[in-house]
């Protein structure tokens, strides 16, 4: 046990900064033919909203590690040293609904993040939620007329199914090309 | 010669010298003067100043030499990939100004707080203008470069505590150390060292200590009791050497606990020995059992025996040295430690030596 030996998380870095690009460059295509924005518009709001949901990732993690009990803890230290789970959880059943999870309220982070962008960069925006109050007869219209948050959430969806496969895909081939 | 010094003295004086009351060189030459008189107030022969004002004069040191670098920065800007440097130097000087300095260091505080207060200082100029005071930023661009930038400086902020909490897990599990990283996506891959077993190596020296005690001197049939109660109890036994080795931690070196204590399983394996005309032969095994590469983790062991010999007490003799499996399913992972030291082949032949008893 060397004292004075810093263990650096640099491929913790590296890869994080490489999934982060991917799915900026992914997402930022799907928002810009969806929305119908600019390329660099696009870009930067798939990039905060990416920011957002990594950060808050992070802290979420961060903050709770003190409290994991010893089990999850083991869990957590063999897969961030080792990329292995050992221990008495059941790792077929966790990852699978740690994955679905994840992705679940990294969707529901990215719609309020790109919710508040939107009301704080208030310019060149996605297409603004219009004014339903003002159709005042036909119901129909106005159901029709507030479909663009719910246009918003089904553009994420597709910009994260489309940015999650290729992270996924991405770590495949790495756990093939570390076994080489 | 003297042409040559004598330009570079006129260019340094040429950039030094203020060139208005309101720029960047007059805070260098105040934190400068400010320096300068706190090293004359501390020196007890010339003036009986109290410690508080050296303290002080050296803040504003610190302080006017923050706002010359903050202020140099801003107006000839280090420009990397087009993003100016500038506030994350004027951050550093500012986190060693607060955490590191004088007699409390906080290394941990100064480097965890750096990205924000550097992000704090980048932010400053867009918010205030010394016309008009405060306002938020109405410019779109520089709206959203501030939204980015704070959020890149909490993702360095969560990297940097993230590799806070990793040291900290090797520092409170230092059994992890024996196990290398091998195949992670985290940190990076290192060769073990020798003292990369101490904890380990630790452990078997204090059963092999315990063994001692509680044998030496003692009738065959107390061994046998004592010996078959550590087959029969191994968390017994592993509490009361970890405990023992945790109250010298304590006590001694004044150091927190480690936390890895039931990651080690305690086997001692007694059989009849194979080289020796000694009674017993006692092993004495350290298996790692927490996070780990492989299904068996690494394994610290030595090897002792038991010698009743004509006076019908125990005597216990430790021929080996302490050895190191990486891998305990295969004999030649033996890692024999401690240089110069001839390895005792006989020791050696009855590596897995069956256990009985």
């Amino acid at each position: 046990m060397p004292t004075l030996e810093l263990v650096l998380p640099l491929r913790a870095i590296v890869l994080q900064a490489l999934f982060l690009t991917v799915a900026v460059a992914i997402e930022a295509v799907v928002f810009q033919r969806q929305f119908g924005i600019s390329k660099s518009g696009s870009v930067i709001y798939s990039f905060a909203v990416n920011l957002v949901s990594t950060v808050i990732g992070w802290s979420i993690f961060l903050a709770v590690e003190p409290f994991l009990p010893d089990d999850w803890r083991m869990a957590a230290m063999s897969f961030v040293f080792f990329n292995q789970v050992f221990g008495n959880l059941d790792i077929s059943v966790i990852a699978p609904v740690l994955a679905f999870c994840t992705f679940l309220g990294t969707l529901f982070l990215e719609l309020q993040a790109m919710n508040f962008f939107i009301r704080i960069w208030s310019p060149e925006t996605p297409p603004q939620q219009h004014d339903t109050t003002r159709i005042k007869f036909d119901r129909l219209s106005r159901y029709r007329s507030s479909e663009t948050s719910r246009y918003r959430s089904s553009a994420l969806l597709r910009a994260n199914g489309y940015s999650y496969g290729a992270i996924l895909l991405m770590l495949l081939v790495l756990q093939r090309a570390s076994f080489l | 010669m003297k042409i040559l010094l004598q330009s570079f003295w006129q260019s340094l004086w040429g950039m030094l010298r203020p060139t208005s009351f309101y720029s960047w060189q007059t805070s260098l030459w105040m934190s400068l003067l400010a320096w300068l008189l706190a090293q004359v107030a501390r020196s007890p022969d010339q003036v009986k100043a109290p410690i508080a004002v050296h303290d002080i004069l050296t803040s504003f040191s610190w302080m006017f030499l923050i706002l010359a670098v903050g202020w140099l920065t801003a107006v000839q800007p280090v420009k990397l990939l087009g993003q100016n440097l500038g506030p994350w130097i004027t951050g550093a000087l500012v986190c060693l100004f607060l955490f590191a300095r004088g007699d409390y260091v906080l290394p941990k505080a100064a480097i965890m707080t750096w990205p924000m207060i550097s992000a704090a200082i980048a932010a400053f100029p867009e918010f205030v203008d010394i016309e008009r005071g405060f306002s938020v930023p109405s410019k779109l661009r520089v709206r959203q470069n501030l939204c980015i930038m704070l959020l890149v400086n909490l993702l360095l902020t969560s990297w940097i505590t993230f590799g806070f909490r990793i040291n900290g897990w090797l520092i409170d599990y230092p059994g992890l150390w024996g196990e290398g990283f091998n195949g992670s996506y985290f940190v990076m891959q290192r060769p073990r060292e020798d003292r990369d077993f101490n904890r380990g190596r630790n452990i078997v020296q204090e059963m092999e200590q315990q063994l001692k005690q509680n044998t030496t001197f003692k009738v065959q049939s107390e061994v046998e009791r004592w010996l078959l109660d550590n087959q029969n109890d191994p968390l017994i036994f592993r509490d009361s050497v970890m405990n023992t080795l945790a109250t010298r931690r304590t006590d001694e070196d004044d150091l927190p606990r480690f936390q890895d204590d039931s990651f080690w399983q305690l086997e001692t394996i007694v059989s009849e020995p194979t080289y020796n005309e000694a009674d017993y032969q006692v092993e004495l095994r350290a298996r790692w059992i927490g996070p780990r590469v492989k299904e068996a983790g690494h394994m610290v062991k030595r090897t002792c025996v038991i010698d009743f010999g004509s006076s019908k007490r125990a005597s216990i003799n430790c021929p080996g040295n302490i050895i190191v499996f990486t891998n305990p399913n295969d004999p030649d992972s033996a890692i024999i430690p401690g240089e110069g030291q001839a390895v005792d082949e006989d020791v050696m032949k009855d590596i897995e030596a069956a256990p009985t008893l």
